[in-house]
């Protein structure tokens, strides 16, 4: 058994996972209200599904006449729900086919595609820059063990680890962006009032975006980099512990060479695993950060659709994260087969 | 080793002199008991209920020691009642008989006979109302007009809070290009025929009886036969009827008109009988208790105060449910290591990784409903797999200890050996998976109230916090109304990260080994 065929069971296995999460997504989304309203799921055009009255509500409207044969063909929606809008939904998930929002009448991916812009230029910042923050602090956290460093730095990230993004929001916007302007007409950061246009790429336009999002940015990273700075910590003293680097500093190698030529190595696995959890994130975003700044990106748009009952964006928005995350965690596995052997042998036994 | 009834309590209490020991456990756990405690005589210290007592006092009334700080003359509650009268005017023409008797607390005003009457009556008391106008007051009363049909004698009735010490005056208001002079020192709170804008007849038949019916002042009803028309930034009650050192009473106006030559009139001897019982004042304050009040007048101290107790109930909840799933499942696939059940609870945690957890808890609220006890389930379900993954791995390098296998040597059973051995040694990861599942599920349940998705019933810091940053609290400057969630969830989860900082030495061990 090699790289190959491990890659391939990891594979399967989280496909399995995949399949299994997006068909509870249905279940919740689809049969549970029906059963609820009272409907039997087996049978076909039930008064009970709230997709079809959603639907022929706005049949009456003639601007809506189109569209509405579209998503019923789409969804199959004069089928029996069960076996066979369930199947025909794993069909639409593995074309890519989200179909139309019941509420705005558009296609959802289109929708999406508009606000993936604003979601990446809060997410991608805010993702990422934790990360490397959280590092560095972790290793100096290392550095400086045991010491007065080390116990704030400590201090620092379990506080944060616990602190939500959205509560530092609130009180920087209450604190550093509302106070001052009420009290002594002093703007520090700007109160989310005027979104900007972040498809607009003038060097105007992305200064002030970047000033928008700063509280934003400040509130994720002092958030985010606690969990990282704790879990590279933890890493760095776990393997310092080990006896093939005190093999290395008994030979007398510098410790930055000891961190760069020994340790790294083995750090790699676990870190690309966090890191495959955290990425799909800057996909799904933060609701309540959106919220608090008006900042229409995807999670703000789920919000609504979660509002609305938009079924199909509700479903796109879980079935793409999912899918995301499964994609992410296959690369991850392979990345790991690739870089520590040690995986694919374990994986055998 | 101890009985069973002993290994785990000796454990806890290792544990709890372990967090005692350090000064920031030591710190933390002041801060939890605090909450705790607050929760536990909430219902002693404050009177009102968190959600159902609003109309307190005005609408984002500063808190009391703020006030004496800042505006000593900030107007506070004020109760008044009235039930003593004397006339100030009658004017009759014709053979009108007009009686004025008081039973007990009530007055009643009889008229008889032919012709038509004007009565105004004062009341007796005054009272010296002495801060700064408030914005607005609650008018309380009951009223009888009693009638034996509708083809007696017609009457109105109009009843005014009157300042003593203004009336007869006018004040110019200013507003741009607009400049109005109303008259000062009255306000109608009873306008039997002023209030009925569909009545072109000045009188009116009706038989009535209004028992305990209550006004707040100043109303924002389009009135058009209201005596003087304002401009709609004028808040009548604080610019014209309220003034620092006046004394205020209630004046009651009745009209009677019985004319024998017109057809649809009786004049007969029973004649038109008003009763009046006391009526009742409240003025309302703006500055009120420990906290202040919300939008609609709550007490925001009292809701803080449930709001800990909500905290600590859920939170505790949810740790010790989840805590209690991942211990039975982490203990049986460590125990049993490398089984079917090992391999089961690997992939239920992957499936359960992959469910996004706010946006699911957003679906089953539109599902299911806004429930508490959903979001609770919720929350427990997508949380258990972490906990019995950490359990997992600390019973499979607990299993192989000597003391394990010379009691598995001995014969003891699995569960001997689990209650016995297994679990003591896990007490402190318990106490340490609660410690940080507490604030998470905390957290958790604000940020869905903070979305509108909560319970509505659950007088939790998220429900305030929803109040408070979408209802304006920010934009109207009432701290007092924000920040005590704020402060609230913020303090209690720096409480347990404190307590997870002492006790973070106690689970990883290893972290011990510094360099």
């Amino acid at each position: 058994m090699g790289l190959a065929s491990y890659v391939a069971s990891r594979g399967l296995s989280l496909l399995t996972v995949f399949i299994i999460s997006v068909i509870l997504f249905f279940i919740l989304l689809r049969v549970v209200p029906i059963v609820l309203f009272g409907g039997n799921p087996f049978q076909p055009n039930q008064l009970q599904d709230p997709v079809l009255t959603a639907l022929r509500r706005t049949q009456e409207d003639p601007r809506f006449s189109g569209w509405i044969e579209q998503t019923a063909k789409i969804f199959g929606l004069d089928l029996p729900v069960l076996p066979h809008q369930l199947a025909i939904y794993l069909k639409n998930i593995f074309t890519f086919n989200f179909g139309i929002s019941i509420y705005s009448n558009r296609p959802v991916a289109e929708e999406i595609l508009i606000r993936l812009p604003y979601t990446l230029a809060l997410y991608v910042f805010a993702t990422i820059v934790p990360i490397i923050f959280g590092y560095y602090i972790g290793v100096l956290s290392t550095r400086y063990g045991g010491k007065f460093v080390d116990t704030l730095i400590t201090i620092a990230s379990i506080v944060s680890f616990i602190m939500p993004s959205w509560i530092i929001a609130i009180l920087l916007y209450y604190f550093l962006a509302y106070v001052p302007k009420a009290s002594w007409g002093v703007t520090i950061f700007p109160l989310p009032v005027k979104t900007p246009l972040v498809t607009d790429l003038s060097w105007e336009s992305i200064k002030y975006w970047i000033w928008y999002l700063s509280p934003l940015y400040i509130s994720t990273l002092l958030a985010f980099f606690g969990s990282w700075s704790y879990f590279f910590r933890q890493l760095m003293v776990s393997e310092l512990g080990r006896d093939y680097v005190m093999t290395a500093r008994a030979k007398g190698l510098p410790d930055s060479v000891v961190i760069k030529r020994e340790i790294a190595p083995n750090l790699r696995p676990p870190i690309i695993t966090r890191l495959a959890y955290a990425l799909p994130g800057i996909f799904g975003g933060s609701i309540i950060l959106e919220i608090l700044a008006s900042w229409p990106g995807v999670a703000y748009y789920s919000y609504q659709a979660f509002q609305n009952y938009d079924y199909t964006v509700i479903t796109a928005f879980l079935v793409i994260g999912s899918m995301l995350l499964v994609i992410s965690l296959f690369i991850a596995d392979t990345l790991i087969a690739l870089l520590d052997p040690r995986v694919r042998f374990e994986e055998r036994r | 080793m101890t009985s069973r009834n002993t290994a785990v309590p000796r454990v806890l209490r290792e544990v709890g002199g372990f967090i005692l020991s350090s000064k920031k456990g030591a710190a933390g756990l002041a801060f939890v008991l605090f909450y705790v405690i607050l929760g536990i005589i909430g219902p002693l210290i404050t009177q009102y209920d968190p959600i159902y007592s609003v109309g307190l006092a005005d609408n984002l009334a500063m808190p009391e020691w703020f006030a004496s700080i800042v505006d000593p003359r900030a107007p506070r509650n004020m109760d008044l009642s009235y039930a003593s009268w004397e006339i100030l005017s009658d004017r009759r023409e014709g053979d009108v008989k007009i009686d004025i008797t008081s039973s007990g607390e009530r007055v009643v005003i009889t008229f008889t006979g032919a012709g038509s009457a004007n009565i105004s009556i004062y009341s007796k008391d005054s009272y010296l109302y002495p801060y700064r106008p408030a914005k607005s007051m609650l008018i309380k009363y009951s009223v009888e007009i009693m009638t034996i049909d509708n083809k007696t004698a017609w009457y109105d009735l109009k009843m005014y809070v009157v300042n003593n010490d203004l009336i007869g005056r006018n004040k110019t208001i200013r507003q741009g290009d607009i400049t109005v002079t109303p008259p000062m020192g009255y306000y109608a709170f009873y306008d039997e025929t002023g209030f009925k804008i569909t009545s072109i007849w000045p009188y009116s038949n009706e038989k009535k009886a209004l028992y305990n019916q209550s006004i707040r002042l100043p109303y924002y009803i389009y009135n058009p036969k209201q005596e003087y028309r304002l401009p709609e930034f004028v808040n009548p009650v604080e610019e014209l009827l309220l003034a620092e050192n006046t004394r205020l009473s209630i004046r009651i106006n009745a009209t009677y008109y019985c004319n024998p030559a017109d057809f649809i009139m009786r004049c007969d001897s029973q004649g038109l009988r008003i009763v009046i019982h006391p009526i009742r004042v409240k003025i309302y304050g703006l500055a009120f208790g420990a906290m202040g009040t919300n939008y609609i007048g709550s007490d925001v101290a009292t809701q803080f105060i449930y709001g800990s107790r909500a905290a600590i109930i859920f939170g505790f909840s949810v740790a010790a449910a989840i805590v209690l799933i991942g211990l039975l499942v982490g203990v049986m696939a460590g125990y049993h290591g490398g089984k079917k059940l090992d391999t089961l609870l690997t992939f239920l945690t992957d499936v359960i990784f992959f469910l996004p957890g706010l946006p699911l808890i957003l679906a089953v609220g539109i599902v299911f409903g806004r429930s508490i006890y959903a979001i609770f389930a919720i929350i427990v379900l997508l949380s258990w797999p972490g906990t019995a993954r950490l359990v997992r791995s600390w019973s499979l390098a607990l299993r192989s200890e000597p003391y394990v296998e010379a009691a598995q040597a001995l014969g003891a059973s699995t569960r001997r050996i689990i209650s016995k051995h297994i679990i003591p040694h896990l007490t402190p990861l318990i106490v340490y998976a609660i410690v940080l599942d507490v604030p998470a599920a905390i957290f958790t349940e604000v940020a869905i109230q903070l979305l509108g998705f909560g319970d509505p019933g659950f007088p939790s810091w998220g429900k305030m916090l929803n109040e408070a940053y979408f209802g304006g609290a920010i934009v109207s400057g009432a701290w007092w109304w924000i920040l005590p969630p704020l402060l609230g969830v913020t303090t209690i989860a720096l409480g347990f990260a404190l307590i997870g900082l002492a006790l973070d030495e106690v689970v990883n061990p290893r972290l011990r080994r510094r360099v």
